[in-house]
């Protein structure tokens, strides 16, 4: 394993967190979305 | 094209139409409840499946669904390196591949920036990618059924309850008939193994579920997933089979099969037009061709044991339907032979489209249909004898228009970015139908791809890397591009549910006419060209209407 290695997985890790919460604020939004259609009259 | 040729397509034709009306009846039976399974009644109990939902619940349950999904087939994606089946030690893919890898696959559009053969653990094809063809394609097929309930229904605000459509999708039609095709397709050369890879298994779902992510990176070109003649066009008619049957279920559930027949119609002929169109424009050879003194029908790009008229009719097929799978390579068509394709996308995915998807949005049309008919007449439009009104239109056309936009959107964000033009392989105007094509293949859910356009980089010797923009902003196109009209569809769904039902009269608008398959034929095209033809003109047709080489 190289000295690199550990920092490496840490910046994985965070890339990981940014995908996430990317996902999670578009199905946020989507569920939003289900109100204001709701709304549409 | 030889006259072989013609007859294969005719053939196509014929079968496709003969087994609509027995696939709909059995898939009519499944959704009305008279086929049972003690094991999969109880699982359906035991999910809650006999609740009624309105379309809020049914609504927040696909998301709830969809998100969970994500979320397991991320982490499948992203720990690959630790799971069994990995004979060649495969690494993750970066995380934004794996972000819009991921996108992709829950939303039925199965757009592939990856190479499956150099990124992909058997482990992840199967447990991941295959799980998610059959659960994507049956999350279609729901919501369509749940719609055709709403305009079926008398009276009540109840679409069925979707976890009780989703498993009775998966186990008494995607199931069955992966089994029985999947069998088959081994039979004539697929294989099917730990070692050299589960292949067949998934082949059959990414045709059937019209999803089609190949196991390989050239998909159905090659030899082990489609490796004859008779296994490309079996494929082909897996591809279109659901989509077309449920014009039939449609026609059973509301009570008059014209409905679905002028349906079927509809999707029909507009499908017809452009077989004709790819296999004329591939008879043709290029301007590259004629620059190098070679005549004859266009083989570019085109396996020499399908020929120009099985590649023309899976071209056609695939992109009717939302399904991104290949036999040959898309970006090597004539100019005409690539806008056909793309054209056929930017309808929205409604000739036959998506299991499920590709209903709900020709649905969506007709009622778009109806109200301007009853503009030009002067009636109050009705769509089954249910008066469509203010608020159903408000959907619709958001639910119709909602695509289209982040298609353009998309494609000019990625044409006018430093970080958009990473993507881009050629120049000039093919370099746009790239951009355009990649957009509109990923926010109509199709997955098909024209090539050169990428975003993920796997040199040879160096270490690989995602180009973040492409993946993150495809991703978010795939995402709103499945969930924007769905919603709409299940808000239409849950507004026409509760209305009463008209008698009709001397004055209704009939919707099981030819003059009303004219009409959506006519409505589907004007939306499509309205939009499209400005971006259209910027790529293939400038590329066509000169004999330089880009």
């Amino acid at each position: 394993m190289s000295v690199a290695a550990p920092f490496a997985s840490v910046l994985d890790s965070l890339q990981d967190v940014s995908s996430i919460a990317i996902a999670v604020a578009a199905f946020a939004a989507l569920f939003l979305l289900i109100e204001i259609l709701e709304r549409v009259r | 094209m030889s006259a072989a040729g013609w007859i294969e397509i005719a053939l196509y034709v014929a079968i496709l139409t003969a087994i609509t009306p027995l696939l709909g009846g059995y898939m009519t039976r499944v959704y009305r409840g008279e086929l049972t399974i003690g094991f999969v009644e109880r699982s359906i109990d035991a999910l809650g499946g006999r609740r009624e939902q309105d379309w809020k619940a049914y609504a927040r349950s696909v998301l709830v669904f969809s998100a969970v999904f994500f979320g397991l087939l991320y982490l499948i994606l992203r720990t690959q390196g630790i799971h069994p089946w990995n004979p060649e030690h495969l690494h993750s893919a970066p995380w934004d591949v794996a972000f819009n890898t991921t996108a992709s696959f829950v939303t039925n559009t199965n757009w592939q920036y990856y190479a499956g053969e150099t990124t992909m653990s058997n482990f992840s094809q199967m447990a991941g990618l295959a799980v998610q063809n059959f659960v994507s394609a049956a999350v279609g097929i729901a919501v369509a059924i749940a719609l055709i309930r709403a305009l079926a229904s008398r009276s009540g605000h109840s679409l069925g309850n979707f976890y009780s459509d989703v498993i009775k999708t998966l186990v008494y039609v995607l199931l069955p008939i992966s089994l029985l095709v999947g069998l088959f397709l081994v039979s004539q050369g697929v294989i099917q193994s730990l070692t050299a890879g589960p292949v067949a298994s998934q082949e059959v779902i990414k045709e059937l579920g019209t999803n089609g992510g190949g196991f390989f990176n050239v998909n159905s070109a090659h030899p082990f997933e489609n490796p004859t003649w008779l296994s490309n066009f079996v494929e082909l008619v897996l591809i279109l089979a659901i989509p077309a049957a449920l014009t039939s279920v449609y026609g059973r559930m509301v009570g008059n099969r014209r409905q679905g027949w002028a349906i079927y119609g509809a999707m029909l002929s507009l499908f017809v037009v452009a077989v004709i169109a790819v296999a004329i424009a591939e008879s043709h050879s290029t301007p590259a061709m004629q620059a190098a003194g070679v005549s004859g029908f266009n083989m570019e790009g085109k396996e020499q044991r399908f020929g120009i008229a099985s590649t023309a009719l899976w071209v056609v097929v695939t992109t009717a339907a939302s399904s991104g799978a290949v036999n040959g390579a898309m970006e090597s068509l004539t100019a005409l032979g690539g806008a056909v394709p793309m054209a056929e996308m930017q309808t929205g995915e409604v000739i036959f489209g998506g299991v499920g998807s590709g209903l709900y949005g020709m649905l969506m049309f007709a009622i778009l249909g109806v109200f301007l008919s009853g503009l030009m007449v002067g009636r109050t439009p009705e769509f089954l004898g249910k008066k469509i009104e203010a608020r159903e239109i408000k959907l619709t056309v958001f639910g119709t228009i909602g695509v289209p936009l982040l298609v353009l959107v998309t494609s000019a964000l990625a044409i006018a970015t430093e970080a958009g033009k990473r993507s881009i392989y050629d120049s000039g105007p093919n370099g746009w139908s790239e951009t355009l094509y990649a957009y509109t293949s990923q926010a109509n859910n199709n997955g098909s791809a024209f090539a050169g356009y990428t975003g993920f980089v796997q040199p040879a010797h160096a270490e690989q890397f995602g180009i973040t923009f492409a993946n993150v902003l495809g991703g978010l196109a795939m995402l709103f591009g499945r969930f924007l009209p769905l919603l709409a569809v299940l808000a239409i769904a849950g507004s026409l549910a509760g209305k009463r039902v008209a008698p009709v009269g001397a004055g209704t608008f009939r919707t099981d006419s030819p003059t009303f398959v004219v009409v959506l034929v006519g409505i589907v095209l004007i939306v499509a060209l309205l939009t499209f033809v400005p971006a259209l003109l910027l790529g293939p047709v400038v590329q066509g209407m000169t004999h330089q080489l880009f």
